[in-house]
């Protein structure tokens, strides 16, 4: 595809533009930007996609503002192998126009021009390599894809097969369908789909149930043949059960015979047992007998000696109480004499008593005497000093005040105005206030200490005014006499000398009280008054009791010593009458004992006696009774009778026994028992093999009317229609993913063919600009993966802006070349290399102009110089 | 009798046919004045089979009036689940109907005594045949030995201890002892032996491939003076047809589809084609819509394509059909490749193609 002309009119801002391209080089569309350089790449744009009709926006946007006139486009290109002329304006007017110059003329308008346009378009250009190629202003730098352009995958393959079929839209359509068919089957990873899966399940269903009858048949057949071998195994056992009961029977017959001997042996055993158990009784009762004559003998003897024992123990006895009675008599005297001296102590004691309390009496009525005046003594003192306030200190600091008081006197009497009033005649004056009698021939002194009023009544007043001096003077006099009487006053005295008599007459109040105390102190010591009182008292009682009391015809001692005396003499006799007493006590204690022995020794032997008979007696009667019963005579003849018939006895039963023992009962008995065993084993053989049998039958016939038959052929028909389809379906899938692998092998396989003509084309372009070093690597859509320069790979994505931009035009321009032989499309820049510097830039310039002559490149530009340095280009400078 | 290959249409017209056979017989017998028919052994082909066929087949010998003696055999054996024990069979079975369920000689209405060998299990270990006939006096009784099982001469296995040794029968039909033997087992209609008095009368309708002549009865005429006369008598309507075609072009297509064509009473024959050869993808649609056709109109057409040799290459006329280019020339190319060979990756290859060949919307 080239453009080789372009007309805009009323496009926008621009009137109108006519612009030639080189259709093999480099064309540089200068401009500034307000005239719409970039217009040009919008026009050839609209006039591709938009009918004359279209209300778009794309198309309002480029109508010139307040002109009333429709944008308009006029584009001369070649594609393929049509050369055509095809025009179109908007809105105003709208017109469209086609004339095909190549390679037959034609001539459209309208619609149809539009619809032939696009067909022509469709059947030769390329539209996404058309987009591929072009980089607009301010577009992002992104790379870019050519994976789904035929065009470019075309050119490759031309470039590199020179084949003349490429694989295109019906390749593309197949692959499609090759790759839904495979996903009919397998996942996305080359799994089975779950559908095939079931298959695969239903069929291992189907085949198991098949299995499961045949299975079930197998047992049946097997169960019938088990039956066969039951029926012979069953004839058999039956056949040998008969001989075994014959068997059991004889040894029966035989067993039944030694059981009768086994009996009889039983009955003289019993027999045997009966005359021995009489024997035996007939011996005891013997032994007894003669046992109980030796008794009698025995307690026979026994009673005579006791008898004689008896008779023999009188004389001793009646001894024995002679002497006891003796005893006693003699302790009753003792005792007697006893009592009588004990009195006598008793009594001498009481007197010795009675002069001791007399003398006690004595000395505490005395004390009690002291105490009682010592206490008057002590109320008189304490009344005393109740009264007597005056003791030595108050005394002496009246005492000091009595002389403060004559010294100030002294003072006064030599220095002191004093006024002297003497009484001429009875006269009542008022002296200060005082109403004063003064007598005739009386005397009034007054020291003056301060103003003096005399007031003679009715007469005069005569004021005294005193000096300084007088004044003070006075004052301390005053002041002296005031102290002294007010000490007084406290300790209740109206003067000194009344206060020493106090002081004296206290002094001997409180010795008094001192003695009283002492004196009570010492008489009471640990007593109260009262106490002691009541001990006199009670003393004196005792006394009283005592003389009262006593026996009137004894003399009473003299004193206290002789009354000693007396209690001594009466210990003295009270002892010696003990001594006898106790003695004579023993006595007779022992006399009793003796004789309470030998009424003990007589009483047990009458017991003894009367025991002895009653046992005689009892024994004659047992004796007479047995005889009675078996006379001696009677008993020694059956008891020879008895052992006779034992010794037959026992002669049967030993022959008996050695018949029994002769048949061997214990080994018939173990061989009658195992034959009866061995019949009964085999009859629970047969019942158990006839259960089983029956068991069988009952499941063969039910089983029978199943139609086993049927339903395996049932099973097998159904696994078989799985089976094949199983197959048929598992070798689609094979089939389906053995081309997609077939046609993904070769499809890779051919775009890495496309890949190094198209690789070795960058990189060509790519060293003009960043040197002999540069290596890159792209990927399946056919993008710049890494770069490496210098030895340091680089993912693209990581370059700097500007080497990313440089190698993004590289890209399209050797996609450009490459496809240029094929027709392709123009290389269209609207501006960039924005982000290169100079040197970069230069080369950049080199780069472009290679493409002369190769493909059509268009740079549209408002910065010339930066194009300055492609070589070999056209310019085109937009009228302003 | 079921089989795998039969549709549910076919099934119960294939099950029919067996019952309508016995009516056949039955018509046969009367038609010849026979005094009795034998069955010797396999009556039923299991002893598990389902209760209709049973008392179809019960129903079928009733209507017939002619006496029928059942011999067990070694499918339907005397044995604890003996379909002749059974309550079903019992309970449904008609007077002219009798089990030969011992061994030894049976008398029949009209003087002949038959000698009957019956299957008691599926092992026997012995000839019953020689057994049942063995200390037979040669009085001039006409007698009709009726046994089942391998004779020792047709046998490929000679240490089976139930093969029935061909000496013994003809030393007995050479005595006099027994006049004619008839026996069963074989499917096809089949004389043993020289004396021409020993014969399988064969399946009296088709059951298998492998069958040479089945489908008859034979009508068996004994003479008081020892003479014998044999009659094959078709009653069979069931065929089963295995055919072999070698491929190499279109014009064996035409062939299948001719010999197809040829084809008598479709609906009741079984088809089995084995194929062989190489085709083209074209042809083998062609040869598919054939086999379309006929699997509908015959009883059962199984063909076996995958697992015969029937090679199916794309040839450069179908492969200019898809025309296809580039990458997609070459997968094609090597998916050819691969499918000339040999093997399982041959036949994924060709299925492969064939595959790609419907994909590329190519004809069918």
């Amino acid at each position: 595809m080239r453009v080789h002309r372009l007309i805009v009119r009323s496009f926008r801002g621009v009137t109108e533009a006519d612009l030639t391209f080189d259709p093999n080089g480099v064309t540089i569309v200068e401009g500034p930007n307000e005239v719409g350089k970039s217009s040009v790449a919008e026009a050839i744009h609209l006039i591709l996609e938009y009918p004359d009709s279209s209300r778009a926006q794309a198309v309002t946007d480029v109508v010139p503002v307040g002109l009333d006139q429709g944008p308009e486009v006029v584009l001369e290109m070649t594609a393929g192998p049509y050369r055509f002329t095809y025009s179109k304006r908007w809105r105003t007017r709208p017109e469209t126009t086609l004339a095909i110059h190549e390679p037959r003329p034609e001539q459209l308008a309208g619609r149809d021009a539009h619809d032939r346009a696009e067909t022509v378009l469709a059947e030769v250009a390329d539209a996404p390599l058309w987009k591929a190629l072009r980089i607009e202003q301010g577009e992002e730098l992104a790379q870019a894809s050519f994976d789904t352009a035929p065009s470019l995958s075309r050119a490759l393959d031309a470039a590199v097969g020179g084949d003349d079929e490429f694989a295109g839209d019906r390749e593309d359509d197949l692959w499609t369908r090759i790759v839904a068919e495979r996903e009919r089957y397998w996942t996305a990873t080359g799994k089975r789909r779950g559908e095939r899966a079931e298959l695969a399940a239903n069929l291992a269903t189907a085949e198991s149930e098949v299995a499961e009858i045949e299975g079930r048949l197998q047992e049946l057949a097997s169960d019938a043949e088990e039956v066969a071998r039951l029926d012979a195994e069953l004839n058999d056992l039956r056949d040998r059960l008969e001989g075994r009961r014959a068997d059991a029977r004889k040894l029966e017959a035989e067993w039944n015979e030694v059981s009768e001997r086994r009996q009889q042996v039983a009955i003289l055993e019993a027999e045997l047992q009966g005359a021995t158990s009489r024997h035996e009784k007939l011996a005891a009762e013997d032994t007894d007998r003669k046992a109980k004559v030796s008794r009698l003998s025995e307690h026979q003897k026994s009673l005579s000696e006791l008898e004689i024992q008896r008779a023999d123990s009188q004389p001793a006895r009646t001894r024995a109480e002679t002497l006891n009675a003796e005893a006693e008599a003699a302790l009753s005297e003792a005792e007697a004499r006893f009592e009588s001296a004990e009195s006598d102590r008793a009594e001498s004691i009481a007197d010795r008593d009675l002069h001791i309390d007399r003398l006690n009496l004595e000395l505490l009525t005395e004390r009690h005497e002291r105490v009682t005046q010592a206490q008057r003594d002590l109320g008189e003192a304490e009344e005393a000093l109740e009264g007597l306030e005056v003791d030595d200190v108050v005394l002496a600091s009246i005492e000091e005040a009595s002389v403060a008081l004559k010294t100030a006197e002294a003072v006064a009497a030599a220095g002191a105005t004093r006024v002297e009033v003497s009484g001429l005649a009875e006269v009542r004056l008022d002296i200060d206030g005082e109403p004063v009698e003064l007598r005739k021939g009386a005397t009034e002194q007054r020291v003056v200490d301060r103003n003096l009023e005399i007031v003679i009544p009715a007469v005069s007043r005569i004021t005294i005014r005193p000096g300084t001096e007088s004044r003070s003077i006075a004052d301390d006099l005053r002041l002296a006499r005031e102290h002294l009487d007010e000490r007084c006053a406290n300790a209740g005295v109206d003067s000194v000398d009344a206060a020493r008599q106090g002081a004296r007459a206290r002094r001997e109040a409180y010795a008094q009280k001192e003695t009283a105390l002492s004196t009570i102190k010492r008489d009471l010591r640990d007593l109260t008054p009262e106490v002691l009182a009541d001990k006199v008292e009670r003393l004196r009682e005792r006394v009283t009791e005592h003389e009262r009391q006593r026996n009137s015809l004894r003399a009473l001692p003299a004193d206290l010593q002789a009354a000693e005396v007396v209690v001594g003499k009466a210990e003295q006799c009270l002892t010696e009458s003990r001594t006898t007493q106790k003695e004579r006590r023993e006595a007779a204690q022992d006399a009793i004992r003796r004789l309470e022995n030998l009424r003990l020794g007589d009483a047990t032997l009458d017991a003894r006696i009367e025991q002895e008979k009653n046992t005689l007696n009892a024994v004659e009667e047992d004796l007479a009774q047995t005889r009675g019963a078996r006379s001696d005579d009677t008993l020694k003849r059956e008891l020879d009778e008895s052992e006779t018939a034992k010794t037959l006895a026992e002669e049967h039963l030993r022959s008996a026994a050695d018949d029994l023992a002769a048949a061997d009962p214990d080994s018939l008995e173990l061989r009658r028992k195992n034959a009866h065993d061995v019949v009964e084993r085999s009859e629970k053989t047969i019942a158990e093999r006839s259960d089983r049998r029956r068991e069988l039958t009952i499941k063969l016939e039910l089983v029978g009317e199943e139609g086993l038959g049927h339903s395996l052929d049932e099973a097998r028909t159904r696994q078989s229609h799985l089976a094949r389809e199983h197959e048929r379906v598992e070798a689609r899938a094979a089939a389906a993913a053995l081309i997609f692998s077939t046609f993904e092998r070769h499809r890779d396989e051919a775009r890495k063919r496309y890949v190094a003509p198209f690789r070795e084309r960058i990189e060509k372009l790519g060293r003009i600009v960043f040197g002999p070093g540069l290596e890159i690597e792209l990927d399946d859509d056919l993008r710049i993966a890494r770069r490496t320069l210098g030895g340091t790979t680089l993912p693209f994505d990581q370059l700097s802006v500007g080497a990313r931009e440089q190698l993004g035009i590289i890209s399209r321009l050797a996609c450009a070349q490459i496809v240029s032989s094929e027709g392709g499309a123009p290389v269209i820049f609207d501006d960039a290399l924005g982000w290169s510097d100079p040197t970069r830039l230069e080369r950049m310039g080199a780069v472009i102009a290679s493409a002369q002559g190769d493909c059509q490149v268009i740079i549209l530009t408002c910065t010339p110089g930066r194009y300055e340095s492609v070589g070999a280009a056209t310019v085109i400078t937009l009228p302003q | 009798m079921t089989r795998h290959f039969l549709d549910e249409d076919a099934q119960p017209r294939f099950s029919a046919a067996r019952i309508d056979a016995i009516r056949t017989i039955g018509q046969a017998a009367a038609d010849a004045g026979a005094g009795f028919v034998v069955v010797c052994g396999d009556v039923f082909e299991t002893n598990h089979i389902e209760r209709r066929v049973i008392v179809r087949a019960l129903e079928a010998m009733g209507a017939a009036g002619t006496t029928f003696y059942l011999l067990p055999g070694n499918h339907d054996p005397l044995d604890a689940s003996s379909v002749f024990r059974s309550a079903t069979f019992e309970q449904n079975q008609p007077g002219n109907v009798i089990v030969l369920d011992r061994p030894g000689v049976w008398e029949t209405d009209h003087g002949v005594e038959l000698v009957a060998a019956p299957w008691s299990s599926k092992r026997p270990l012995a000839d019953l045949v020689s057994q049942a006939a063995h200390e037979l006096p040669s009085d001039g009784t006409i007698r009709v030995a009726v046994g089942h099982g391998g004779v020792d001469v047709l046998s490929p296995d000679p240490d089976d201890p139930a093969l029935i040794r061909l000496a013994d029968l003809e030393a007995s039909v050479g005595d006099g002892r027994v006049h004619y033997v008839a026996l069963g087992d074989k499917h096809s209609t089949t004389p043993v032996g020289a004396t021409g008095r020993i014969w399988y009368s064969g399946a009296p309708e088709a059951t298998d491939y492998r069958e040479t002549d089945p489908g008859n009865v034979l009508l068996v005429g004994l003479d008081d003076a020892g003479g014998v006369q044999v009659e094959r008598r078709p009653v069979g309507t069931w065929r089963f047809l295995q055919e072999d075609f070698e491929f190499s072009g279109a014009a064996d297509v035409d062939r299948v589809s001719d010999w197809l064509t040829g084809l008598p009473d479709k609906d009741r024959t079984i088809v089995k084609l084995a194929l062989v050869g190489s085709l083209a993808l074209r042809e083998k649609a062609q040869l598919d819509a054939v086999l379309e056709h006929h699997t509908d109109l015959l009883a059962a057409l199984e063909t076996w394509e995958r697992r015969s040799e029937l090679v199916v290459v794309p040839d450069e006329g179908d492969l200019s059909e898809l025309h296809l280019a580039g990458y997609a020339r070459a997968a094609v190319e090597e998916l050819r490749g691969d499918a000339g060979g040999s093997g399982e990756t041959a036949l994924i290859a060709r299925d492969a193609l064939a595959l790609l060949y419907r994909l590329g919307g190519a004809p069918s």
